[in-house]
């Protein structure tokens, strides 16, 4: 067996690794790449919420590139079908006699980038839910169970209202981290421009063997479970989620009875640990700390957070709460 | 490279032992002040020392359990975090501490510990956790020693009240002071029964020998010579502590040791009486002497008589005879009576200690006062009738104490308007009112021709023998003035 230093030190070098090749192509959100690689070893899912043309689409391939594991890509529009992602019964005729086969969706597959989620239906997206939740889609009565690792990868555009449709809170919250990309900055974009216009285009240069990608993922998903999470900390993690529910006898900040609609679920509590464990092993820790807690706060709670009318209408962001709620809550 | 569970056992030992020694900083000033405060109290207020150190002893048993609880004030959780603060260890001791008993065989808390111990290799506790001083601390001992202060500044003897019930070192000098009391009692009482004497005197005299006697028996009790005190006091005519210069409380069982020097005005009379026989005129008696010293506290009506009254002051202030607090109804005769002029009684004591002011007669107070004689008492108890052609005006005039109100202006320095401030006067004298012509032979009118001077004044005082050769005098008492010269 190997001994827990040397996982530790395999699992740091192997994230540094992808995540250094990822960052070869897209330039800057570095904090971006690393959140959406911390929600792939800790079995998450990421919804990516930016303006079109920032890299998102990139980023997510290039991941997959890396990691070598299999990627589709779901472009969702609003007449798309939910047995356009899961999948469809058909008609086969093989051997002489006709019957239906199981035609997998695009959802077989070990990284979905579902791109412009919202434009879908509500009754397309929860397609998605049961895969993302139990790794499993049923079709006309069959189970069918996904590959591992299973890995969702959403984006959706902010700024375009009509013709969209909002993801529902059920399936908000399966969503590990919810991370916004910023427009790049001048330095940045001079190094997109770099990148992107000259003859040359670099490639993704894959990281993981093809032949044990998926075992050294799992293996390094299970070490991110067995970080030591002490009592305390795990105290500290449910004040964090009863500051942020709306009635709460822990509502330290007044802004959340003010402004939320519905708080974090036990989702948000288990999505911030587990991001603080990636956290603890990127820093060669087995244990977490108060600083991995808060690393992961914002992105785990930020879409849990259902904002009321009195907030949209004063522009006020559940990035803002959840800053207070950080400052506010005890560690002790 | 200690283990880190040694290092938590380090850091607690270090912590309660601070806290112990904060404890003792808090509890140990006050102990020390109740401790001094407590010997105090038993040294001034004899109490029991149980009661005396009964605060310190709270004061002590409250910081023995405070520095018991500091071993457990100390909590694992609290104490990793600390440790986890100043070795920047990011809460693996924290995790360390609280790690569920199921987990404790996970080859990842091995992995913690190794961290630990590589984290935490210069950790010293003693250098991490130096000795801080509770805040506290000061301010019980600046409150301690401030209290300590305050007790010692204080004039605390001074409010010290001498314990009721007297001390068995007192008993036998409380008896010798009977015994000796008893004594002067006794040989008053056969002076009061020589010839010469009085009826009344005499009368008294047998009445106070039968008392010394029964006070003298060891089988009555302290309760029946009190009453038999009141009662000879109640059959003597006149006021038994007026005349006995003794203390016969002592028979009733009081303890007048503390407060009779000062305020028993018999043991007063004691010393004047000590006085008296100190005075180089054999012939005159205790009361006559007595009459003198009232003679002297009476207000002169002229210059010179003030000047002796000043310069006889100190001797009224140290065992002068006082008056009986008189009743309402004669207060206002009395204020009246104090505000004239002195009597023959105290023109015999002044011509005693003047005899230039006698042989020349210049005194305006002093009209004939000489004491012979073929007086006619009756014409000089007799009512006064004032002068209609001589009003007191011209009194006013000329003496600055009259004025204001009829009773104010014939107070004395230092008396009150609701009455004397004496009491237990033995002999008084009293003042024909204004206006009063002659009445008697021998009687004469004041130099303004505004009052009568009797030639025996009107006094309850003992009147000096008469020579043989003559008849003793009667002192005369007017009938309206009887109940106050009894």
């Amino acid at each position: 067996m190997t001994p827990p230093e040397e996982r530790v030190k395999e699992f740091r070098r192997l994230f540094a690794a992808i995540e250094e090749e990822v960052s070869r192509v897209i330039v800057g959100h570095r904090d971006a790449v690393r959140k959406v690689l911390t929600a792939f070893f800790a079995n998450g899912h990421v919804l990516i919420e930016g303006v079109p043309g920032l890299g998102k689409t990139l980023m997510v391939k290039s991941l997959s590139q890396a990691l070598g594991l299999s990627f589709k890509r779901i472009q969702f529009t609003p007449d798309l079908m939910p047995s356009d992602i899961v999948g469809t019964q058909v008609l086969a005729d093989g051997t002489g006699a006709r019957h239906f086969e199981f035609k997998q969706g695009p959802v077989f597959a070990n990284i979905v980038l579902a791109d412009e989620i919202n434009r879908a239906t509500p009754k397309t997206q929860s397609a998605l839910l049961e895969a993302m939740e139990e790794h499993q889609v049923s079709v006309f009565g069959e189970t069918h169970t996904l590959d591992s690792p299973f890995f969702v990868l959403a984006t959706q555009n902010p700024i375009e209202i009509e013709g969209t449709y909002p993801l529902p809170e059920a399936q908000l919250d399966r969503f590990l981290f919810k991370l916004i990309v910023h427009p790049p900055t001048s330095v940045e974009l001079t190094e997109i421009l770099a990148r992107t216009t000259a003859g040359t285009r670099y490639q993704i240069r894959q990281i993981l063997p093809s032949d044990r990608a998926q075992a050294l993922v799992e293996e390094m998903s299970a070490l991110v479970r067995e970080v030591l999470l002490a009592p305390p900390l795990g105290a500290y993690v449910a004040r964090l989620i009863a500051a942020a529910t709306p009635g709460s006898d822990q509502a330290v900040v007044p802004e959340v009875t003010q402004y939320f609609r519905f708080g974090p679920g036990p989702r948000g509590a288990q999505a911030i640990t587990l991001g603080a464990k990636v956290n603890a092993l990127l820093d060669g820790r087995v244990n977490v700390s108060f600083d991995d807690l808060a690393d992961v706060t914002l992105p785990a709670l930020r879409h849990r957070c259902l904002l009321n009318f009195q907030a949209e209408a004063e522009n006020v962001t559940a990035d803002h709460i959840v800053g207070m709620i950080l400052q506010k809550v005890a560690k002790k | 490279m200690a283990s880190p569970v040694v290092l938590l056992e380090q850091t607690r030992k270090r912590l309660v032992w601070q806290q112990r020694i904060n404890t003792l900083g808090l509890f140990f000033p006050p102990l020390l002040a109740t401790v001094v405060i407590g010997s105090v109290l038993l040294q001034l207020f004899s109490l029991s020392p149980v009661l005396a150190f009964s605060p310190a002893l709270v004061v002590s048993v409250w910081m023995i359990i405070a520095v018991w609880q500091a071993k457990h004030s100390v909590e694992s959780v609290s104490l990793a975090a600390l440790i986890d603060e100043k070795t920047h260890c990011q809460e693996r001791f924290l995790t360390l501490a609280t790690v569920p008993d199921t987990e404790s065989a996970s080859p990842l808390v091995a992995l913690l510990q190794r961290q630990i111990e590589e984290k935490t290799a210069a950790f010293s506790p003693q250098r991490a956790f130096p000795f801080v001083l509770d805040r506290r601390v000061p301010f019980t001992l600046a409150g301690s020693v401030l209290t300590l202060l305050v007790l010692f500044l204080l004039p605390l003897e001074s409010a010290i009240v001498p314990p009721e019930s007297p001390t068995p070192d007192a008993q036998p000098e409380q008896s010798e002071n009977q015994q000796q009391e008893l004594e002067k009692l006794t040989d008053f009482a056969r002076s009061l029964m020589r010839d010469g004497k009085t009826p009344q005197e005499k009368t008294a005299g047998a009445q106070l020998l039968a008392l010394a006697e029964q006070l003298k028996d060891p089988t009555i009790p302290p309760e029946e010579k009190q009453r038999l005190i009141e009662e000879t006091k109640q059959q003597m005519e006149v006021p038994l502590p007026q005349i006995i210069p003794f203390q016969l409380d002592l028979f009733a069982g009081k303890d007048d040791k503390g407060k009779g020097e000062q305020n028993n005005p018999s043991q007063q009379e004691g010393k004047q009486q000590d006085k008296d026989k100190k005075n180089p005129n054999p012939s005159q008696t205790p009361q006559q002497s007595a009459a003198g010293s009232q003679q002297q506290q009476e207000q002169p009506g002229s210059q010179k008589g003030d000047k002796k009254n000043e310069q006889q002051k100190p001797q009224e202030s140290g065992g002068g005879i006082k008056f009986n607090q008189p009743k309402p109804q004669q207060q206002g005769e009395k204020r009246e009576q104090s505000g004239q002029e002195p009597s023959g009684e105290q023109q015999k004591s002044d011509s005693q200690q003047s005899p230039d002011s006698r042989t020349q007669g210049t005194d305006p107070n002093r009209p004939g006062g000489q004491n012979g004689p073929g007086q006619d008492p009756q014409k000089q108890g007799q009512s006064p009738q004032p002068k209609p052609d001589q009003p007191g005006q011209d009194e006013k005039s000329k003496n600055p104490t009259v004025g204001g109100s009829r009773g104010e202006r014939f107070l004395k320095p230092g008396e009150q308007p609701g009455g004397f401030l004496t009491k237990d006067a033995r002999f008084v004298k009293v003042r024909v009112p204004f206006g009063n012509a002659p009445q008697g032979e021998g009687d004469k009118l004041t130099e303004n021709y505004d009052r009568a001077q009797p030639k025996t004044p009107y006094s309850n005082a003992p009147l000096k023998e008469a020579p043989p050769d003559q008849t003793q005098p009667k002192q005369p008492i007017p009938l309206e003035y009887r109940t106050i010269l009894k």
